[in-house]
């Protein structure tokens, strides 16, 4: 087993060490995945703490190659995640999203959303403001008016959502 | 022509702002609408849990882990192996994610896989990058 091990090292300090920085990763490079599964076989103690834990892992820490390409050209490119994870941070905040959830009922103008919601107009246009460059409201004219809505079906949707698994979670 | 009077502006904002989210020539308050709304408004504290759940996702490397578990059950080695993080920062951030019940797991024989909580969760997903994608 010692020998074994002697020469997994040996062989994994010939493969050079992958630069994680660069942009332009080479996933399906065989090298790479050699090394990463041999990495995983020398795991370190850390891993056995985890299966005591609430948070589980493999046994015998094994990378699947075939299942790790497959998920690669799925997998969210870094700039589209930074881009929803900005998304997210404009729906993580309660007053806005009680807006949202005043559109998501009906089309409303500023001054029916700030009687509703016991917030002052200039409060609901500045969040109303935030919303809007974020594409999840839009509004419209009709005459003197101004009502907002909810800029597409998406959005509806992705409250829908999220307030079902809230309410499946906490039931 | 005759001049319109227009509603008052903060003085603080520059006039392209303003145009962003335009108001009400006529301040008016529509009763019956404000009285049909109410009831569909999310109550404070739940907004307040919903917005810990949307803060939960607005985090880059936990997105890139849904967005490989969207289709697919991974163990936490072919996580790490595929978005390029190490086992334990990847242990670390599905901890959190299953914190919010966005992830759960299931144990199959030595391994244990890692897949997307429900399909609350996949729509959730799906919707975000469409509508990322009209945008």
């Amino acid at each position: 087993m010692t020998s074994h091990r002697t020469n997994f090292f040996r062989i994994l300090s010939k493969i050079p060490i992958f630069d994680y920085s660069k942009e332009h990763l080479n996933i399906n490079s065989d090298i790479e995945m050699m090394r990463l599964m041999i990495m995983a076989d020398f795991s370190p103690p850390e891993q056995l703490e985890l299966q005591g834990s609430d948070l589980p892992n493999c046994e015998t820490p094994l990378v699947h190659l075939d299942r790790v390409r497959q998920v690669q050209p799925e997998l969210l490119p870094i700039p589209k995640a930074q881009d929803m994870a900005e998304l997210f941070s404009i729906l993580s905040d309660p007053n806005r999203l009680r807006l949202l959830s005043a559109l998501a009922h009906q089309e409303l103008c500023v001054c029916d959303l700030a009687a509703a919601l016991k917030m002052s107009e200039s409060a609901v246009s500045h969040q109303l403001r935030t919303l809007r460059t974020t594409h999840l409201v839009s509004y419209r004219r009709i005459g003197r008016n101004v009502y907002y809505r909810l800029a597409c079906h998406h959005v509806m949707h992705l409250y829908r959502e999220a307030t079902a698994h809230l309410a499946e979670s906490t039931s | 022509m005759k001049k319109r009077t227009q509603p008052k502006q903060p003085p603080d904002q520059p006039p392209d702002q303003r145009s962003d989210a335009p108001n009400c020539e006529e301040h008016l308050v529509h009763l019956e609408k404000v009285r049909q709304v109410q009831p569909e408004i999310l109550p404070i504290d739940q907004a307040q849990r919903m917005s810990e759940f949307f803060a939960v996702l607005a985090d880059p490397s936990r997105l890139r882990l849904l967005s490989a578990l969207a289709n697919r059950e991974l163990c936490v080695c072919d996580l790490a192996a595929a978005v390029k993080m190490g086992e334990s920062a990847v242990s670390h951030q599905l901890r959190v994610l299953r914190s919010m019940r966005l992830v759960k797991y299931r144990r199959e024989g030595r391994n244990v896989y890692y897949g997307l909580a429900d399909d609350h969760v996949v729509n959730l997903y799906r919707e975000v990058a469409a509508h990322l994608n009209e945008g």
